[in-house]
């Protein structure tokens, strides 16, 4: 009798945990989308940290991104931006949806490389000069 | 001396096999073509074998069958990253599984779900560290709702197959 109080109990505490995560990511999740997550301007490529180059989002391109680690292919069209080509080893990054708004990043792991949706070129420039 | 080195032979045996379990998981899982377009969200199917060991065999033993399986598993398909994301994600869903455990208030399950959050938060941290980009915490809802859903299919199965655990270990 006593087991069966405490599995139900723990089953209890169970559900408690897994409302308690998801609530949480929700929280984190409406506070970026309503507060961070803004139409972005531009597009900011960095690999090891360091700024690569920024494009702007309202012109479609192709970029070829070649460093040390490897070489991606990034495209922008319609304001949104993508991974379109790598060759890295478990392409995550070409697989990524195409991104748009502000905050939000395709990485590639494997070579480094983070691109990442900004506001403006010039808060680009900003930061540049803060680092 | 004769029992003792025979009670030796056995917990190596039984580590071996474990290992050898959770490293035929980690195949199984890369043979599984299943993405969705967001890093870090897979099932973890090797995590079975830790989750239900740590029911059954002392920590240290788990810890051991968790290391070697993920240096195993990352020279064979992976490289040296993937080892440290292994390793950072199994190192925190580990401690933090043996923690939750150790309070006696939550089923298997519960550690499951938690494993599996935490593991996705390791490999999180350490990859904001790799590419030395904070903004990769952009995926964090993302993961730590993947993260909960696969530690509870996870948990689910390790039940199920507690009773295979408990008469073998």
């Amino acid at each position: 009798m006593k087991k069966t109080l405490e599995s139900k109990q723990s089953k209890k505490n169970d559900l408690f945990l897994l409302t308690g995560i998801i609530g949480v990511a929700l929280l984190i999740g409406l506070v970026s989308y309503f507060f961070i997550q803004k139409p972005g301007e531009s597009v900011k490529i960095t690999i090891d940290g360091k700024t690569y180059g920024t494009y702007s989002l309202k012109e479609d391109q192709t970029i070829k991104i070649q460093s040390i680690h490897g070489s991606n292919m990034v495209k922008i069209q319609n304001g949104k931006v993508s991974v379109i080509q790598a060759n890295c080893p478990d392409k995550i990054c070409v697989e990524h949806y195409a991104i748009s708004k502000t905050g939000e990043t395709i990485c590639c792991l494997p070579h480094k490389m983070v691109v990442e949706v900004i506001k403006s070129k010039e808060e680009a420039k900003i930061d540049g000069i803060a680092q | 001396m004769g029992s003792h080195s025979n009670t030796m032979a056995k917990r190596v045996a039984k580590c071996g096999v474990l290992v050898a379990l959770a490293f035929i998981f980690s195949y199984v899982e890369i043979l599984i073509p299943f993405s969705v377009g967001i890093p870090g969200v897979k099932l973890g199917l090797a995590n079975l074998v830790v989750l239900s060991c740590l029911f059954f065999i002392s920590p240290a033993e788990v810890f051991l069958i968790l290391v070697t399986r993920i240096f195993l598993s990352g020279f064979l398909f992976g490289n040296m990253a993937a080892i440290f994301y292994s390793l950072a994600g199994g190192i925190l869903s580990f401690l933090g599984m043996i923690l939750l455990k150790k309070t006696n208030a939550f089923s298997m399950i519960g550690v499951s779900i938690l494993g599996g959050v935490l593991h996705n938060l390791g490999q999180l941290i350490v990859a904001c560290f790799i590419v030395e980009n904070p903004n990769l915490f952009f995926y964090l809802p993302i993961l730590l709702v993947a993260g909960s859903i696969s530690g509870l299919v996870i948990g689910i199965i390790a039940k199920k197959c507690s009773f295979v655990f408990r008469f073998v270990l």
